[in-house]
């Protein structure tokens, strides 16, 4: 009998093994199907625009996922980037490029507290609270700027020539320091400090973690704030690549951040989740839509395209889950 | 204990009354600056129009409410209506009338089954999954229509363009759908499951309520109305396109929070769901008379969004025990 459980368990973990690295196998064979179709999406500028759109993204990717780690979710992060990049835009014409960042970054943070509040201390429903807060914020970033693109020239252009690439730190374009920092800061936030062990704790038995004594709506509140700080990095990513801003900058960006997320293995009932899958995921989906559209697929199969990945790593995800409760 | 029998003898006065019906409050209050907006707002034509109006958030919110009630949720709605407009319309321009119609049905039934299958047995998340399957399907009936919108057939125009009373048949089938949602969420067996279901989904299964079959029906049935709203919209603008039913996700379910339905499901009636869809119909209909701007409609629109739902956590956290509240993963606190 032991001999058959042991067997057993050995496929099982070795299953998980899999499971747990098998995002990482499917993003090497997708690199050498797309190596081998169209070697020249392996051109030094061609990784580099990689690079640079990974980057865009993992400014919201890694606070987000921390966000789902805690058991909740912010679907208004396209609208509030946007929102935050014509604020930004708006604030330097007046008081200079680096203060008006610095009041874009506020303003994130404040949105963001706004909807921990709504979601922790009023205890609503963060997707429906966040679906309005989608419809909001757009809708007064487009009266604020009458629709209109805003902010040409408000950005120095020394700035602009950082933010394509041109001007380089050490030979690489910032876009690789950013992607690291925030990379390394939140892997150590969400596995090394005691804040995402908290956070893993809520997300995992909410009532439990508030049994053990901790404070369960203080640490959603300030999850949600780095979301929204995250949010308003994107918009100012996006602010420096083009150097204007519009009301419907950031559409799509949720869904985009959220595929990213469940794909790289965080459980949307929180309290699981790593963050160096989060970002193999984050390569993934971004070199996946990067082939699409070097091989020249019709946008509407790429937009059909995320909404499969979501599916499929929800299906994953409960796969893992019965496996995982299967071996303990 | 004690507190909630004496919250049941306390002496009613107006400021209870109006708490209990806020939402009912604020339709009047609604209907009051309207009118004074502009004045001829109060009037039968414009009541006319403004039900035509909402018709199709009114018939879809019925089955959105069943399903809300049951703890499941959907928000692809608004895409399947697209999807069947375009299949539809395809269809019946190449193979004629009936098939047509039939294909708009079929598609709503085929993608509420694919929902339904995904939810009830497949065990996903269903906020994630309805949001996968939206973009999904809008993907589908961008690819299948490239972006270009169908022209239905005269012969359809005019099937769906008579007057009966001086009212279209969207507003009967409302009623119909109405009515049907009624019996069968008052007056049937059905009903009271859809409710146990959404209370206390380990509790119902043990009764002998086939919890999963049940998800799986709701979710079809709602992807066969959304079929019969595609048909309604359809014929009200006379175009069929991929981005219809774009807008139709979030004032569907503003209506049925409004309406008194919980997240969490197991509470809300029908005549809650009425005022729901009014107030929402009347909201937007009002904002369109008095010349309120497109952006500053969206603002409104979420922040009733967010409203709403603050007042259904408040009427939950009312008339619910504080220890008997369900161990899902966003109610507990």
């Amino acid at each position: 009998m032991n001999y058959i459980k042991n067997s057993k368990q050995f496929r099982n973990r070795f299953l998980l093994l899999f499971l747990n690295n098998g995002l990482l196998v499917a993003l090497l064979l997708f690199v050498l199907v797309v190596a081998f179709i169209k070697p020249s999406m392996f051109r030094l500028r061609s990784l580099e625009g990689l690079l640079r759109q990974s980057a865009d993204i993992a400014v919201i990717v890694f606070p987000f996922a921390l966000l789902v780690m805690a058991g909740s979710v912010d679907l208004s992060v396209g609208s509030v980037s946007a929102f935050c990049a014509i604020i930004i835009t708006q604030a330097a014409h007046k008081f200079g490029f680096f203060p008006g960042i610095l009041i874009g970054m506020i303003t994130g943070i404040s949105i963001g507290l706004i909807n921990g509040l709504l979601v922790s201390y009023l205890r609503l429903n963060p997707v429906v609270t966040t679906l309005g807060g989608l419809t909001l914020w757009q809708g007064i970033s487009l009266i604020l700027t009458n629709a209109k693109t805003v902010g040409m020239g408000s950005i120095p252009s020394i700035v602009l020539d950082y933010g394509i690439g041109i001007n380089r730190i050490l030979f690489m374009p910032i876009h690789f320091y950013v992607l690291l920092m925030t990379y390394i800061l939140f892997w150590a936030l969400a596995h090394k400090h005691k804040f995402g062990e908290r956070a893993l704790a809520i997300g995992g038995a909410e009532k439990a973690a508030f049994l053990v004594g901790i404070d369960v709506k203080m640490t959603k509140l300030i999850a949600h704030a780095l979301t929204g700080l995250g949010a308003a990095l994107a918009g100012l990513m996006m602010l420096i690549r083009s150097g204007a801003a519009h009301g419907s900058d950031g559409d799509g960006l949720e869904f985009k951040v959220l595929t990213i997320v469940l794909l790289g293995g965080v459980s949307f009932q929180g309290g699981q989740g790593r963050m160096f899958s989060v970002l193999i995921s984050l390569f993934f989906i971004i070199f996946l839509q990067s082939s699409l559209v070097m091989l020249r697929t019709p946008i509407y199969y790429q937009y059909m395209s995320s909404g499969i990945l979501i599916i499929l790593a929800l299906l994953m995800e409960s796969f893992v889950r019965n496996k995982s409760l299967m071996i303990s | 204990m004690a507190s909630i029998y004496q919250s049941r003898i306390r002496t009613p006065n107006i400021f209870d009354w109006i708490l209990n019906h806020i939402v009912l409050f604020g339709l009047f209050l609604l209907v009051l600056l309207f009118s004074i907006g502009n004045h001829n707002f109060l009037s039968v034509a414009n009541a006319r129009s403004i039900l035509r109006q909402l018709s199709a958030i009114g018939i879809l919110s019925i089955p959105a409410a069943l399903i809300l009630i049951s703890n499941s949720i959907d928000l692809s709605l608004g895409s399947i209506v697209g999807l069947c407009s375009v299949v539809g319309i395809e269809i019946m321009n190449i193979w004629g009338f009936y098939p047509g119609i039939a294909a708009f049905i079929l598609v709503g039934t085929i993608a509420g089954m694919f929902n339904g299958f995904l939810i009830s047995y497949a065990k996903l998340n269903p906020v994630i999954i309805t949001l996968g399957t939206q973009i999904l399907f809008r993907g589908i009936s961008l690819a299948i229509s490239k972006g270009h919108s169908g022209l239905p057939s005269v012969q359809f125009l005019n099937i769906f363009r008579f007057e009966i009373l001086g009212l279209r048949p969207e507003i009967f089938i409302l009623l119909a759908a109405l009515s049907l949602g009624w019996l069968v969420l008052h007056r049937s067996r059905f009903g009271r499951y859809i409710y146990a279901t959404g209370e206390n989904e380990r509790i119902a299964f043990l009764m002998g309520v086939n919890v999963k079959w049940l998800r799986f029906f709701l979710h079809t049935i709602a992807g066969i109305t959304s079929g019969v709203v595609a048909i309604v919209s359809v014929s009200k603008i006379g175009l069929s396109s991929g981005s219809l039913g774009e807008n139709l996700t979030m004032p569907i379910l503003i209506a049925i929070l409004l309406g008194g339905i919980d997240f969490g499901g197991g509470s809300g009636n029908i005549a809650g769901i009425i005022i729901g869809v009014l107030f929402m119909g009347i909201l937007q209909a009002g904002l369109l008379i008095i010349g309120v701007p497109e952006f500053v409609q969206r603002v409104i629109v979420g922040a009733v969004m967010i409203l709403a739902l603050y007042s259904s956590s408040l009427r939950r956290q009312k008339h619910q025990p504080h220890n008997s509240r369900k161990e899902s993963s966003y109610e507990l606190h």
